[in-house]
């Protein structure tokens, strides 16, 4: 029995010992910080280019950036056009406009290393400036007794503006040094919205489509940025 | 267009008819009198008749049979077409603005209709009353 309590000592020393060691160099090890590159990042939103191949009543481009203020702090913001050409049953409408949205990132992953990805949490404030053509309208009836011919009014209103507030959720991630992969959803609120005369803004350049009973719009994108290397801190 | 039938001598007493088409006078087809499109109603106080949004006028045959005689009154109504946004669904409907109603002189006379009188100028939806006519 004392044998093995004595063995089990010289095991603590001898493993005391070595523990001691290694926290000797150590300490010199601790003083290494991973610095941070600051920087001016630009991308560009590949979501908007893909619909815009796939889908015929859309054309879409959209650039974003963001620029660091601090470890977990990021201004950023977007700028795009978006135009749409759709046709419904009762309704044909094209909306055209270019948008700007303005806001900040905020970085909720620790990054071990000298890793530099984000999973964040931002917040917009977004503006519309677009015009809106009736093309087409069929009237509605309660009966098809009449059947007046497909209205092709080409009612074009300019110069309509709509404001809105949005948050968003993503990831950017390096996937190369300094480029980016962005992927994030947004979720967004109309605050005011100008509606042409004796219609309705169906949609609304940066918000989306609009719904009658609601001011929720919501989004997505997807794209590919580079991180222009300011300096490190 | 909702029109009420009120009796001759006293407008606030509803009136029914015995038995009512109403004929659309280009096309001779008998137009729906109410939400199920019935053409042919019996005892009916009130309908409702779908306006030409094309054009300002829409002519029609108000068709009674009455024990088995009919007598057919033409009634020219005519108005302004405009349009109102509903919703995204369901787009633009019309709506009547300007409305008159006269009914056509027949010779001999033997009209069964006495009046036809404009109650509400602006059909813009289907819970007025417009066009009331006396018999």
């Amino acid at each position: 029995m004392w044998r093995y309590v004595t063995s089990l000592l010289c095991l603590f020393v001898v493993a005391g010992s070595a523990l001691g060691q290694t926290a000797d160099t150590a300490v010199a090890n601790d003083t290494i910080t991973y610095e941070k590159t600051y920087g001016l990042r630009l991308g560009i939103d590949l979501a908007s280019i893909a619909r815009t191949a796939l889908d015929n009543e859309y054309t879409g481009f959209q650039i974003m950036g963001d620029y660091r203020l601090t470890e977990d702090w990021y201004i950023a913001g977007e700028l795009g056009t978006e135009s749409i050409d759709r046709e419904t049953n009762q309704i044909d409408f094209e909306t055209s406009g270019s948008f700007l949205k303005a806001g900040a990132d905020y970085n909720f992953y620790g990054n071990w290393l000298d890793l530099d990805n984000m999973i964040y949490a931002g917040f917009r404030a977004g503006a519309s400036n677009y015009s809106q053509t009736l093309d087409r309208f069929d009237y509605y009836q309660d009966n098809d007794f009449f059947q007046p011919a497909s209205q092709f009014p080409g009612l074009k209103t300019t110069g309509l503006t709509s404001i809105w507030a949005e948050v968003q959720a993503g990831l950017k991630v390096e996937v190369l040094n300094n480029i980016y992969m962005t992927l994030n959803v947004q979720l967004k609120v109309m605050v005011s919205e100008d509606q042409p005369e004796g219609f309705d803004s169906l949609y609304v350049p940066g918000f989306g489509r609009t719904y009658d009973t609601n001011a929720i719009g919501v989004g997505y994108s997807y794209g590919i940025s580079y991180r222009i290397p300011f300096y490190k801190k | 267009m909702i029109i009420i039938f009120t009796d001759r001598n006293n407008e606030l007493i509803r009136k029914p008819v015995e038995s009512l088409q109403v004929i659309e006078r280009d096309s001779e087809t008998p137009a729906p009198l109410n939400e199920m499109g019935a053409q042919t109603l019996t005892a009916v106080d009130s309908i409702a008749i779908p306006l030409r949004i094309e054009s300002g006028t829409t002519q029609y045959f108000f068709q009674r049979t009455l024990n088995g005689t009919q007598n057919r009154d033409a009634i020219n109504f005519s108005y302004t077409v405009g349009e109102e946004y509903i919703n995204r669904a369901c787009g633009f409907k019309a709506i009547y603005t300007n409305l008159s109603a006269e009914q056509e002189a027949e010779t001999p006379p033997e009209q069964w209709i006495r009046v036809v009188n404009v109650r509400n100028p602006s059909v813009t939806s289907n819970q007025d009353i417009h066009v009331e006519i006396r018999h």
